[in-house]
């Protein structure tokens, strides 16, 4: 009886139960909705391949959960590996057209006649985000990892290959220039 | 214990509590270090107000309802069902 598995898996309903969950669990990690679409397809994939070795124990979520945060951490080793770091680096501009960047930042940022506070946290942010998108990739990665998706300092170190000591002095340099980008933008206070 | 800090480690300090990674001891220097250091508690104050931007960085992004498409989902239903058809 103990023997019998507890949960089964039917990867014709995957999509329909799933897709939206491992987006949005996706999502908050990796900013990029085709990167997003890509690691899902993957990680559906993955979960087809190992089928034979599911054992029922965890829920088939928990389990494609778990298939997809490997895939998150493989994509991460990827863009930091020496092919990923070969990647051109394409202009902001270039890239406006792509899904998955925002409109707001095409506007341009005259900053003076929004007396609303939220308005005002919300253009900060904006601007704050444009300041991000011009950090060198190493910076960039870094302190996204750290700072806006909540990845412990272990894992990032892990992943990265670099000591902590290096990882805090990235992250540091990070935000000086960050610090001095927002001050380019009249951010004084 | 060192009471004296370089004006670049406090600043160090400053963005690793930004983390909550900082000890009670950098801490208690790094105030002892503001008293006699008008600069670097200006650039602590400006670097807690970048964590509160990126606070609401994360809130606004990520609470966007950016969604798969019905077109996606079928794609991926499709390319799902071609590979188990090749297994």
């Amino acid at each position: 009886m103990s023997k019998e598995k507890v949960n089964n898996l039917s990867p014709d309903l995957w999509v329909d139960k799933y897709a939206d969950y491992l987006f949005n669990f996706t999502i908050t990690r990796v900013r990029d909705v085709d990167v997003v679409k890509d690691l899902i397809q993957e990680t559906f994939f993955a979960g087809l391949k190992s089928m034979s070795r599911y054992e029922g124990k965890a829920s088939e979520r928990t389990w494609l959960i778990s298939i997809l945060k490997r895939k998150i951490v493989d994509h991460y080793r990827r863009s930091n590996s020496n092919k990923g770091r070969a990647e051109v680096r394409m202009n902001f501009y270039s890239e406006a057209s792509r899904q998955g960047d925002w409109i707001e930042e095409s506007v341009s940022q005259t900053g003076s006649n929004r007396p609303d506070a939220h308005l005002e946290a919300e253009e900060l942010g904006q601007v704050l985000s444009s300041c991000i998108k011009k950090l060198s990739k190493r910076h960039k990665t870094v302190f996204e990892m750290k700072t806006l998706q909540d990845f412990e300092t272990d894992e990032i170190c892990k992943v990265l290959k670099i000591n902590p000591p290096n990882f805090w002095v990235i992250l540091h340099r990070a935000r000086i220039q960050l610090r001095k980008c927002m001050e380019d933008h009249g951010f004084k206070r | 214990m060192k009471i004296n800090l370089k004006c670049e480690e406090a600043k160090m300090i400053c963005t690793k509590s930004q983390y909550g990674a900082a000890t009670w001891r950098d801490k208690i220097n790094l105030n002892i270090h503001f008293v006699c250091c008008k600069v670097c508690w200006r650039f602590a104050k400006q670097n807690s107000k970048l964590s509160e931007i990126c606070a609401t960085i994360k809130k606004t992004t990520y609470s966007q309802s950016i969604q798969l498409t019905a077109e996606d989902k079928k794609k991926m239903k499709m390319n799902i069902e071609c590979f188990e058809n090749k297994n």
